[in-house]
């Protein structure tokens, strides 16, 4: 059974907010810019795609109740929570669930602890979603989910089976990544961060520039959207999961495991490869993961000249939230028939040749999207949208 | 849909020893695992693993015997499906914070612009369950789940949801919490170590394998009973392979989340 997107919350670099994601993404502005964190000096990049302060968060935050969590994860959590529960009736239900997909989770309280040679407080991967659950009178399951940069994607793909077997009337899926020193540190050490913003699928482009932010999603079967007079802005229709089983950190360059991963969803969903409009591509602007993407669009689509569109040029590559702001621009650009170009992208890599929206938005991309996440320890998933046939 | 979900075998590490499909003791509380038997051993991780993490091998080291142990004892009828589709989930709260801690200790040590890659590579919770999937072959759908004290419990609930529901057909799930670094423990709590892995399957109703045949996650209103769910799990198992019986085990955290999880025998079992 396929569940309805009925809310969408989001934070990026672009501040609080969908539509401001939204109208950059489609003018194909960039959020990223030089490093105000923390200190990048001695490291090969500089720049990073940073969402708005923990003061502006917590503003927001506090239409859900008085809570202040420690960590930024979750404050970016709250934040997008706000905007996706707006005028949600949040009367405490075991028919309610929430599902975060995230890789660090709150980082900094465990960074904290060791520094003091203190205890770990309990549960640093699974604070966000606790603290989420925590405001919105979820007592159904209270999930985090780990998948490297498939994270929020996987959480996706628990949240449809929560609905699609019955547990829950309504799941609460979202992912969240702050940016740490930790991770920038880590990814310099990989020599994969560009010193000049990210550019997907670009001849020039020189590696990824990380981002942070948070997606808060509500879905729900369509059934009950419907019977609520709320409007439809997707359809989840299916997530494919799948494990390349060649390295942990570089994809398998032929994409197999992608297309695997992408065939399952669209199994799931029920729909043949012929049906998909848009695809949504991971685009880290890596060498490895920009050809094994092109080289996987290729097989997936047999030649056919499929849409590709990506948001990390524009928001950095945030990590376990990435999977869940893909869907959210993929949701919102497809209820509105249009496809957004690729931030950064000039020239495509002729190595990396794929069909991308380039410069500006254009109409176009039928009405079934595919969307990819792909991560380190070769891990693979997808998403397929399709747009609700009914107006709102 | 409801397809029947057994429990085909399992393994469990603690630091009183490596059971494989019987009833686990706990050890010693607070202690590492247990040295690894004597015997036969995976030769070697992944090809391409040029520097894999003592607590991935670790992982891979009891997957292994685990498989092995499943494909040599089941009768031909009752062969695993293809590996290139069991899905593999493990609960953790520890998550990789071994490694994290490694990173940090490095970065401290040589400097904020010499950290080291290979060790930065398993600073994911799911980068020591990725090297079973590329020792073992495994290319289903790969995660790992926290949800406190009851993460591992959790694991095997959803694996058996989804199995139930037919979206999986077979998946390697349980829980694992590995977070010593020297003396030092790493993680949350008090630094008890241990692996627990169940092999989750679709089977018919012919089969001889202990059936999960209840579950549900819930949040709020739940107090601590405890952290050992997995072993009261194999337990359960081991119980109804050998002495029938149906059996639940609950568990829950302090910060409220909770979960439940029923055993019983194959019904071809008989009373």
């Amino acid at each position: 059974m396929p569940a309805a997107i009925t809310s969408i919350g989001a934070v990026t670099g672009h501040g609080l907010g969908r539509a401001r994601l939204l109208a950059a993404v489609l003018e194909g502005r960039s959020a990223i810019r030089p490093l105000t964190r923390f200190s990048a000096e001695g490291l090969c990049s500089s720049l990073a795609a940073e969402a708005p302060p923990d003061a502006e968060l917590l503003a927001v935050a506090r239409s859900l109740g008085p809570v202040a969590p420690e960590d930024r994860a979750s404050r970016l959590a709250l934040a997008a929570a706000a905007e996706a529960l707006a005028d949600r009736d949040l009367t405490p239900s075991a028919r309610r669930g929430v599902v975060v997909g995230t890789t660090k989770g709150a980082l900094e309280r465990a960074t904290q602890a060791w520094e003091q040679g203190a205890p770990l407080p309990e549960d640093v991967l699974g604070m966000p979603a606790r603290t989420l659950a925590g405001v919105t009178g979820a007592r159904g399951p209270v999930l985090t989910v780990s998948a490297a940069c498939a994270s929020s994607a996987a959480a996706l793909g628990e949240a449809l089976a929560l609905i699609d077997e019955g547990t829950c009337d309504e799941v609460i899926v979202g992912g969240t990544e702050a940016l740490h020193a930790f991770v920038y540190r880590g990814f310099h050490a990989l020599k994969a961060l560009s010193a000049s913003p990210a550019a997907p699928f670009d001849a020039a482009r020189s590696g990824l520039s990380l981002g942070e932010g948070a997606g808060v999603l509500v879905v729900e079967s369509v059934a009950r959207a419907r019977a609520a007079g709320r409007e439809v802005i997707a359809v989840l229709e299916g997530v494919g999961g799948s494990t390349d089983g060649f390295d942990q950190t570089a994809p398998d360059p032929s994409g197999a495991g992608l297309v695997v991963a992408c065939r399952r969803a669209l199994a799931r969903a029920g729909l043949g490869v012929e049906s998909v409009g848009r695809y949504h591509a991971h685009g880290t602007a890596t060498l490895h993961n920009d050809r094994m993407e092109a080289a996987a669009h290729a097989v997936l689509f047999g030649g056919r000249e499929v849409p590709v569109c990506g948001i990390k040029g524009s928001i950095g590559h945030t990590l376990g939230a990435a999977g869940v702001l893909d869907v959210a621009v993929g949701a919102l650009t497809l209820q509105r028939g249009v496809l957004p170009p690729i931030a950064n992208l000039s020239r495509v890599d002729p190595a990396a040749r794929v069909p991308a929206v380039e410069g500006r938005a254009r109409a176009g991309g039928g009405s079934v999207a595919l969307i990819a996440n792909a991560g380190f320890g070769g891990i693979n998933a997808a998403v397929v949208l399709r747009r609700d046939a009914v107006a709102p | 849909m409801s397809v029947p979900v057994a429990v085909s075998a399992f393994a469990v590490w603690t630091p009183a020893g490596v059971f494989i499909d019987t009833t686990p003791e706990a050890g010693a509380p607070d202690a590492p695992l247990a040295a690894w038997p004597d015997g036969p051993v995976l030769a070697q991780v992944h090809p391409r693993a040029r520097r894999p993490h003592a607590h991935a091998v670790s992982l891979v080291r009891l997957a292994h015997q685990l498989l092995s142990e499943r494909e040599r004892a089941a009768p031909p009828a009752l062969r695993l499906i293809p590996r290139d589709e069991v899905e593999l989930s493990l609960g953790t709260v520890a998550g990789s914070a071994s490694a994290d801690l490694e990173f940090v200790e490095g970065l401290r040590q040589r400097g904020v612009a010499f950290g080291s890659p290979s060790t930065f590579v398993y600073t994911l919770p799911t980068a020591a369950p990725a090297e079973v999937a590329l020792a073992l072959g495994l290319r289903g759908a790969l995660t790992t789940v926290t949800a406190g004290a009851v993460s591992g419990l959790s694991a095997v609930a959803r694996a058996a949801a989804r199995i139930a529901s037919g979206s999986a057909r077979a998946c390697l799930c349980g829980g694992v919490e590995l977070a010593r670094v020297g003396e030092r423990w790493a993680g949350p709590g008090t630094g008890h170590e241990a692996v627990a892995l169940f092999l989750l399957e679709a089977v018919d109703a012919s089969s001889p394998w202990p059936r999960v045949e209840a579950w549900g996650l819930g949040f709020g209103e739940a107090a601590s009973t405890g952290t050992d769910t997995l072993l009261e799990v194999a337990r359960a198992v081991a119980r109804a392979r050998e002495q029938g019986g149906a059996q639940a085990v609950v568990g829950s955290s302090p910060e409220g989340a909770w979960a439940r999880l029923q055993v019983a025998p194959s019904p071809s079992r008989g009373p």
